[in-house]
């Protein structure tokens, strides 16, 4: 069925009353002991059946959710339709990284909160991530079948450099070598992905998926290299000279945060990206195969609620410890997905909600083996809007752990910004830039993702690519940059409002 | 035989006739040192340590070698006696890697190094593994030896990592013979002997074969009586001293060998022959397996019951009543039981009891290893899985094979590494084995030889024969509650079974290594134990891929090249790397990121040297774990798998006055590019270099020629002044009006020391740091230093931060934060060495 046509009531009606689909999981006893991934995603019957939920809107209020604005009900209409390789293209119109956003997105709060369906009294959205998902893996697994080569573009003669190969630097990768430019991606691990790779764990992104997706931007002749740390092996202006027309930093944020509490520095006190990229992109689950030593420990305390804490304290179980979250604020006040808050329940993370560590305690040898920690009440509100927390008198008691997991976010990596003297930054060391277009301070240099808002998703630093790409583009081809028209601008001042916030 | 009444230090002895003076003072508990005598060993004389005065012969007789008569007055304890074997002593040590001995800050440098460190080769005590237990530095420390005449002296042998199991570093012999002459005791020939003659006499195989060209058997007699830290055990080296002792048996085959078992914390460290004879010597197996595979990675240590989309770790508990469960459903012909050969008598005996009584069945065959292949005995049970009779299998190990297991429709595993049968099992048990396990063990010749449980299993893990107890209780079995394993055994006796007596293995293993025992629970123990493939010749194709594998992210196309790699001195190398972008960038100061293979950690190296002409970035490597290893074992012309810098802050270069530079270690090397920098901008530069030992000394002359004046100082005052770098500083310091600057880069220990001295003298004081990293990029933290009140991040604030204000102790305690891992990581295959490496003088330059 077209989506132009308009759809009889006896045929919404039938739509509205077939129930969300459930997506099977794996059992959450066996699931905390292995790093394969939770859900096992849709099939193609209930994929079928979810799709046929969507009542193709008029005004599709779904897309405006998106950050990225995916043609949501076209692309479900391809999936009703059994062209499952269709409706991945169809995503891939918008989106680079499908399969990874099906993974990863908070669609709660972006495009399922809006579907027009999940409105309705007593009914749920559409399952758009899960489809979405669903399509990305099916083309993934079905890739023998012959995709239509894209055609190559007209080489533009012009060069981009992109700093950072996360999802930001990897959308405007993707976006640009469609328009025929030269991409060059340099990023400073030893592999692909950003946060993608060394943060979030394997059983909730597999990274054979990130490996894919990258592999697929090198199949259009994106560029990566590897191990080159721009600020330290070139500078930005030494890019610029070296014949880039115009430079991307999409660096992220990956300064961890510590709580500046007495005994920090004690062995077993790790930042979660320290704790989460040996697991994940040193894979110290493979040692003594990789070399990386895994942390053993018996009982690891996470402090923090959003995703990062999450996903520290469930790779503490996957790492054979007991696994307890301590977190200021209330349940509510979790910035974590309510999906993965209730994954970690599960499968038995203890949730301490309104507890703040005051100081970690050390033996003869320097190692943690207690946390003392202080009750908290919720006060007034706080510029978050969420209410500030505040510590109970003579509430403090202590819990036995020998590691501890500060999970309390990331600031953006100084670096660029301290080896670029004409790039500004914000008082949060963020890099200052024109939200509409994503210009810097600096001509020629455009900057997106977690190193301009602050840790926030990896959807909307895919959002921030794609507008930066479009200014790239008319940048290096005419020299100038103009800001979106104002229905577009609408959509942007959306996008800002939702950062995410992280804890 | 006749009594020989003698007198020894004034006290009336006496001895039997034919016994040596040493003997006779032994027995009647008077310690004469000795190093080449052994009670194994017939005397030999060689290290003269055992010297005596007796009255009435010239000179100073060797006790060990001189037979007891009536009526000698024996003086073991004269001062000319002690002094002249303080002398030997010393004339030992200056043949040997001793200049820890000299040194003045040993008993600091042990507190806070608290274990060896673990290097590629010994080139001092504090670098070698035997540390702990060294028969001669315990001697050293009796005579008290902390100075010598002589400068000790470093042999320059080629270590040999190529072998199975075993390292030899003969720079550490002392030629006392013990390895020699018990390999001739105990098989009658020798693999290993006296090789050349006089000056350039050492312990080697006839033509430096390897001892796997050789008749060696692998028995490790020779490691086990080596006084020193030459001969060495690869996977237990690390582990220290042991703090308990036991014996067992290996029940690996048929023969059941007697086996001496040290034990460190509840572990098994290592496992040896009893008693030094040819009648009791073991294989390689039991010798060097069974540590390998109690304590391999891949051991199970916990049981799993299948849920609706696979296995579960559960509790014991659950696990016996998920067992209980599935099997009270097969009782009588419907059910097999497949227990393996290598058991105590009371799990066989158990598991046949609960095959017959609790599941009424009499199948009940047993796995036999037959040299190459598994053979089960009865087959009828086989037959039966195959026609369907049988429906449910429990066994305990690796069977049946998979084309049977899609017949069975229950499966219950007790075994201690994971299989491909897991996948169609209800309920797996990790079992408590070997050494773990008490019990008895009839053996090929028909004795009953005991096992202690001498070894602690993983938590909550248990031998074979409490599951089945405790799944035979849960079915309801009255006769399965027993309270002690000598009660299975009462019973087995009353019973009055007939228990057939194994055959004994031909050839036997302790003969011929080519009849090792190939399985252990239908597993290919040379797919756990990965250096007895060797001895396999269908595992060596494994092997054989597991190589290039690791080469394999080199051989692409691919920059980072190793244009130039030397071992300097011992255990250091020298390693040049093309990396055109770094070396054009980096500063003096400024550290790269390595890792050789895609498996590597990310490890940080100092930058050295650089040459932007030729693009080449020079790091100087101190083996001292697996991946400086992987480091110190590249080729020229392999190519690492990433490479990236140059991070960190450079150093400030500008004019300062008089700046100090201090090196040891690898920072010798480091301190080079600051020196030359800091005498281009016009300062006047003195450098300091530290070594153990003049034979640890490198690159003087590079030093010498970017400084104004360069202070040598050894700890053994073999070279240069006699002392640690700080003591250099104090001379300076006397000396110089003014020190304005000091750069210290080498080990924590080495500069917490200096920072003391210049805290003292307020010289203002930048050190290298070198906590552990993981990105280098500022991204996760591991680095964290304390520098004063504030906490620093190695990797971007750094490397060089304020030494005065270090938390030297915190930064200790957190590069040990992985200390076992450590040892645990180190990888266990042979190294074949690489034509390139050797030194020469030109390390000096
Ligand atoms: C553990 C964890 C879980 C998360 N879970 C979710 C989730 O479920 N859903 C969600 O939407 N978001 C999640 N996020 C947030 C999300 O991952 C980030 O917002 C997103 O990755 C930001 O993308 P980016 O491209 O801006 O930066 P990044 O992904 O951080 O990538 C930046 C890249 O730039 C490289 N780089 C940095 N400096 C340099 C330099 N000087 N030179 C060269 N390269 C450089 C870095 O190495 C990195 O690869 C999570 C974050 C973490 C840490
Ligand atoms: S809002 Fe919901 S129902 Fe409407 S088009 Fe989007 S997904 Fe379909
Ligand atoms: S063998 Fe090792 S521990 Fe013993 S003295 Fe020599 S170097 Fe020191
Ligand atoms: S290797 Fe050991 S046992 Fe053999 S001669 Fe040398 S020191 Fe003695
Ligand atoms: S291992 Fe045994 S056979 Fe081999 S050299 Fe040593 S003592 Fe001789
Ligand atoms: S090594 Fe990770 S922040 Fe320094």
């Amino acid at each position: 069925m077209g989506k132009k046509e308009r759809m009889d009531k006896e045929e919404r009606k039938r739509r509205m009353n077939i129930p969300r689909q459930k997506m099977p999981e794996q059992d959450p006893r066996r699931r905390k002991y292995n790093s394969e991934e939770v859900p096992y995603g849709f099939s193609e019957e209930t994929a079928m059946q979810e799709a046929q939920r969507c009542i193709k809107c008029e005004k599709p209020l779904c897309i405006e959710g998106c950050p990225v604005n995916i043609n949501i009900p076209e692309f479900i209409d391809l999936i009703e339709q059994g062209k499952f390789i269709e409706a991945a293209w169809k995503l891939n119109e918008q989106n680079a990284l499908p399969a990874v956003t099906g993974r990863v997105c908070p669609q709660e709060t972006q495009c399922e909160i809006k579907c027009v369906l999940g409105k309705m009294k007593g009914k749920e959205p559409v399952a758009i991530g899960r489809l979405e998902r669903f399509a990305a893996d099916y083309e993934r697994r079905h890739k023998s079948i012959q995709t239509p080569a894209p055609e190559k573009p007209e080489p533009s003669g012009k060069k981009v450099a992109i700093i950072g190969a996360g999802p930001a630097g990897l959308t405007v990768a993707g976006d640009l070598i469609k328009l025929g430019h030269e991409i060059v991606i340099y990023e400073a691990l030893h592999e692909p992905g950003g946060v993608l790779v060394y943060g979030i764990p394997e059983f909730r992104l597999p990274k054979e998926i990130v490996k894919y997706e990258v592999s697929n931007l090198e199949k259009m002749g994106v560029k990566i290299i590897l191990d080159y740390v721009v600020g330290k092996s070139r500078s930005i202006d030494e890019l610029l000279n070296s014949g880039y027309d115009a430079v991307f930093i999409g660096t992220g944020a990956g300064l961890p945060m510590f709580m500046n509490i007495p005994g920090e520095n004690l062995v077993g006190v790790y930042s979660a990206n320290e704790y989460l990229t040996r697991a994940n992109l040193m894979k110290a689950y493979l040692f003594p195969t990789y070399a990386t030593a895994p942390i053993q420990s018996k009982k690891v305390i996470t402090v923090g609620g959003g995703n990062v804490a999450m996903d520290s304290a469930r790779t503490a179980l996957r790492l054979g410890a007991e696994s307890v979250i301590v977190y200021r604020r209330s349940r509510q006040e979790m910035p974590a997905r309510i999906e993965e808050i209730h994954h970690a329940e599960e499968e038995g993370v203890e949730m301490n909600i309104l507890t703040n560590p005051v100081r970690i305690f050390g033996d003869d040898h320097g190692r943690v083996c207690g946390v003392e920690c202080i009750r908290m009440e919720l006060g007034e509100p706080d510029d978050s809007g969420r209410r500030r927390p505040v510590p109970v008198k003579g509430s403090e008691f202590t819990i036995e752990c020998d590691t501890v997991v500060p999970s309390l976010g990331n600031k953006p990596n100084p670096l660029i910004a301290m080896t670029t003297p004409d790039l500004k930054t914000t008082r949060w060391g963020t890099l200052a830039c024109d939200e509409e277009t994503m210009e810097t301070s600096k001509k020629g240099v455009f900057a997106g993702g977690d190193i301009v808002t602050g840790a926030a998703t990896v959807i909307s630093a895919m959002g921030a690519g794609k507008i930066a790409a479009v200014s790239i583009h008319e940048y290096i081809t005419t020299g100038k940059v103009t800001k979106p028209k104002k229905e577009e601008k609408k959509q942007k001042k959306r996008r800002k409002k939702k950062k995410d916030k992280t804890e | 035989m006749s009594e020989i009444k003698l007198t020894i230090d004034g006290q009336e002895v006496t001895a039997n006739n034919g016994d040596t003076v040493l003997e006779a003072a032994q027995n009647s508990g008077i310690r004469i040192p000795t190093i080449c005598a052994h009670p194994a060993l017939e005397p030999y004389g060689a290290c003269r340590l055992c010297v005596v005065q007796i009255e009435g012969i010239r000179g100073n007789p060797t006790s060990c070698t001189t037979p007891v008569q009536n009526g000698m007055i024996v003086d073991t304890k004269s001062e000319d006696i002690v002094e002249l074997r303080r002398e030997i002593l010393k004339l030992m040590l200056s043949g040997h890697t001793s200049p820890c001995f000299a040194c003045s800050d040993r008993t600091l440098c042990e507190k806070y190094r608290p274990s060896p460190t673990k290097s590629g080769k010994a080139s001092r005590c504090t670098f070698c593994s035997f540390r702990d237990s060294c028969e001669l530095r315990k001697l050293a420390d009796e005579f008290e030896i902390n100075e010598f005449d002589l400068p000790v002296i470093y042999q320059n042998i080629e270590i040999e990592h190529n072998d199975p199991f075993m390292d030899r570093d003969y720079n550490l012999c002392i030629l006392c013979g013990r390895c020699s002459r018990i390999c001739k005791k105990i098989h009658g020939r020798g693999a290993i002997d006296f090789i050349n003659r006089g000056k350039n006499a050492r312990i080697g195989t006839s033509f430096h074969k390897k001892h796997t060209e050789t008749d060696c058997n692998f028995c490790g007699a020779c490691i086990d009586i080596c006084p020193t830290g030459s001969l060495s055990d690869r996977f237990a080296k690390w582990q220290g001293a042991p703090d308990k002792y036991d014996k067992s048996i290996c029940i690996l085959c048929s023969l059941g060998c007697s086996i001496d078992l040290k034990i460190k914390n509840g572990k098994m460290i290592e496992s040896g022959v009893v008693d030094f004879t040819p009648e009791n010597r073991i294989c390689a197996v039991g010798r060097f397996a069974i540590q390998q595979l109690l304590y391999n990675p891949l051991r199970l240590d916990f049981h799993q019951v299948r849920v609706e989309d696979g296995l579960i770790k559960d509790s014991y508990e659950n696990a016996i009543d998920k067992a209980a469960e599935e099997l009270i459903k097969y009782q009588g012909d419907q059910f097999a039981l497949i227990a393996h050969t290598a058991a105590t008598r009371e799990e066989i005996y158990l598991l046949g009891k609960f095959a017959k009584t609790v599941m009424k069945s009499d199948n009940f065959a047993i796995a036999k290893p037959d040299k190459d292949k598994i053979i089960i005995e009865p087959s009828s049970v086989l037959e039966k899985i195959k026609n369907g009779t049988v429906k449910a299998v429990f066994t305990t190990g690796n069977y049946p094979d998979s084309t049977l297991i899609e017949k069975l429709e229950t499966l219950i595993i007790a075994d201690m590494f994971p299989s491909e049968n897991e996948k169609s099992a209800k309920v797996v048990f990790a079992s408590a084995v070997l050494v773990e396990v008490e019990g008895t063990f009839l053996n090929a010749k028909g004795e009953i030889e005991s096992l202690s449980a001498a070894v602690t299993p993983p938590k909550n893990v248990y031998p074979d024969w409490k599951i089945v107890c405790d799944i035979a209780g849960k079915m309801g079995a009255s006769e399965f509650a027993y309270s002690s394993i000598v009660d299975i055994g009462k019973e087995i006796n009353q019973e009055g079974i007939q228990e057939e007596i194994p055959t004994a293995p031909v050839p036997s293993p302790i003969n011929d290594v080519n009849a090792l025992p190939k399985y252990y629970r239908g597993h290919k123990l040379a797919g756990v134990v990965s250096a007895l493939s060797i001895f396999s010749p269908e595992a060596q194709a494994v092997k054989a891929d597991i190589i290039p594998e690791e080469l394999k992210s080199t051989v692409e196309e691919k920059p980072f090249e190793i244009v130039e790699k030397k071992e300097i001195v011992p255990n250091t190398y020298m390693v040049s790397v093309y990396a055109p972008t770094i070396a054009e960038k980096c500063q003096p100061g400024q550290f790269v990121i390595a890792m050789v293979n895609e498996k590597s950690e990310r490890i940080p190296y100092t930058i050295s040297d650089f040459d932007r002409e030729k693009g080449t970035i020079t790091m100087i490597i101190l083996e001292v774990g697996r991946s400086s290893r992987e480091m110190a074992n590249t080729r020229i012309g392999q190519h690492l798998a990433h490479f990236v810098g140059p991070l960190g802050k450079p150093v400030e270069i500008k004019k300062y006055g008089t700046v100090l530079c201090a090196g040891g270690c690898y920072g010798v090397g480091a301190i080079l590019p600051i020196a030359r920098a800091m005498k281009e901008a016009g300062n006047k530069v003195i450098c300091i270099e530290e070594a153990s030992s003049h034979y640890l000394l490198h690159w003087e002359k590079r030093l010498a020629d970017n400084c104004d004046e360069l202070v040598i100082i050894t700890k053994d005052g073999s070279a240069g002044l006699k002392g640690g770098a700080q003591d250099a500083i104090t001379m300076l310091a006397k000396k110089e009006e003014k020190i304005d600057q000091a750069y210290i880069i080498g080990c924590t220990f080495m500069m917490m020391l200096c920072c003391e001295v210049t805290k003292k003298l307020e010289i203002p004081t930048q050190t290298a740091m070198n906590p552990i990293m993981l990105d280098g990029t500022g991204m996760c933290g591991a680095c964290r230093v304390s520098e004063g009140e504030k906490t620093k991040f190695a990797c971007v604030d750094g490397p060089f931060l304020d030494g005065l204000q270090i938390d030297w102790i915190e930064l200790m305690q957190r590069q040990a934060a992985f200390k076992i891992e450590e040892i645990e990581g180190l990888p266990q295959v042979p190294i074949e060495k690489s034509p390139e490496e050797h030194f020469c003088a030109c390390s000096h330059t």
